[in-house]
């Protein structure tokens, strides 16, 4: 494989801690090479947030269920009957393309 | 079963969900002048989004603010029966469908526009078929076998009273008396609720909103910091963050923007005290919309005491759209 050789500079007091770590490993070639490529396809800020968009938007849905005891499953048997009630009305009054009382 | 297409085409973005698959549509509500294909348009595929609309092709979204000198987006309430409507909304259906599909589709108009254009809007939807191609892909034909309209608050305060699958939460949203506070590019919409039924009396909607602000914004950065003309976009991106950038380094948004903010609340919240007079018959208060990605946490802070329960959407700019495709799955039960 031909070799492309690159140097880079580190404080000696700073980034101690850094040359400690790179003074005990047996390769630093395939070191560096798998913390840049690490680096270079870490996720961007924009999937991060639509990850925890995800992540927040399944969490709205989640219930706290008791050791023993069932989830209970919402549906329209469930649902609070006002607002289904009145939720049917405007479903219709959109139905009718109308939105005034 | 029928897929439920959810479309909510602001004044400043374009969002868009099906009931089918995760799939989303985001891009700026621009459409450029329509021109030729060009080889390098044909080579770069998906990557840039212009969509063949009755023979001619429109640059849409991020694409149009790029390679069209004439990009221009929604100037008058009319423009969801015009051809720059139609391409955002084919564009945002080659973003969610793959392949010529049946679909019901629910969308919104603001308060303010809701009974001049509803009746039109629908009837260029239901029974139609939009034939369009995008950059890069096939032919589709996408063909809208049923139709609703909807406010676009009522699809926020949705958002909050309904879970994932359309069904009817037991929490404030639902089963109170509710205001939502829907702040957009062109629009102030005041919708009140009582366990998910309009109050028209409290209920009004009207052309303040951000956009002008923007402008204002935009014109004294570029007269204090020479060598930038930024766009109304970009301010409220930078507002948002908090910081924008200049000559390689980060500056405050804020001492440039809040001597256009603060008017702009004052004038909002003038307008809720005009329209909700009797705060104490609140349950809960929800700002939403576009805008309140940039103003909600100030607005809150300044409505905290007057009104019960203030909440500041989470995601905000996504929830009419959300709440759309919650009606419609409930409405179509998908």
């Amino acid at each position: 494989m031909p070799a492309v050789h690159f140097s880079f500079t580190l404080d000696a007091v700073l980034d101690s801690h850094i040359i400690r770590q790179l003074g005990m490993h047996p390769n630093l070639s395939a070191l560096v090479r798998a913390a840049l490529i690490a680096y270079f396809e870490r996720p961007s800020h924009a999937d991060l947030d639509v990850k925890l968009d995800t992540i927040l938007e399944a969490l709205r849905n989640v219930q706290v269920v008791k050791a023993g005891e069932s989830a209970s499953v919402q549906t329209e048997g469930s649902e609070p009957a006002m607002a289904r009630r009145g939720f049917e009305s405007m479903k219709a009054r959109f139905r009718k393309g109308v939105t005034t009382d | 079963m029928i897929s439920v297409t959810a479309m909510d085409i602001g004044f400043n973005y374009v969002k868009g969900l099906v009931s089918t698959s995760d799939r989303r549509a985001f891009f700026p509500s621009v459409v450029g002048e329509p021109f030729a294909e060009t080889f390098s348009m044909q080579s770069a595929k998906t990557a840039r989004l212009t969509v063949t609309v009755d023979g001619q092709v429109f640059p849409v979204g991020d694409t149009a603010m790029k390679q069209s000198k004439h990009a221009g987006g929604a100037l008058n309430a009319d423009w969801v029966l015009g051809q720059t409507w139609r391409a955002l909304f084919c564009a945002a259906l080659s973003d969610l469908h793959k392949a010529s599909v049946e679909t019901a589709v629910v969308v919104g108009l603001p308060l303010e526009d809701y009974t001049a254009l509803e009746a039109r809007l629908t009837a260029r939807l239901v029974g139609q078929q939009f034939a369009f191609k995008r950059n890069g892909g096939n032919h589709q034909t996408v063909t809208v076998k049923d139709a609703i309209c909807l406010t676009q608050p009522y699809g926020s305060l949705l958002d909050q009273a309904m879970d994932n699958g359309g069904h009817i939460l037991n929490n404030p949203f639902a089963t109170g008396l509710v205001g939502v506070c829907d702040l957009g590019g062109n629009t102030l919409n005041l919708l009140v609720c009582d366990a998910l039924e309009e109050r028209s009396q409290w209920t009004r909607g009207d052309g303040l909103g951000l956009l002008e602000t923007l402008d204002d914004v935009a014109r004294a950065m570029h007269q204090k910091y020479p060598g930038i003309t930024p766009q109304a976009r970009e301010v409220s991106s930078w507002l948002a963050a908090g910081e924008f950038p200049y000559r390689g380094t980060k500056h405050d948004v804020m001492p440039i923007a809040k001597p256009f903010l603060d008017p702009l609340l004052d004038r909002i919240l003038d307008r809720l005290a005009e329209v909700w007079r009797e705060p104490g018959r609140f349950a809960a208060v929800l700002l939403t919309g576009g805008a309140s990605v940039v103003l909600g946490t100030v607005l809150k802070t300044r409505m905290d005491g007057v009104y019960p329960n203030v909440t500041v959407a989470h995601d905000a700019q996504w929830g009419n759209a959300r709440g759309y495709l919650k009606f419609g799955m409930d409405f179509w039960r998908v």
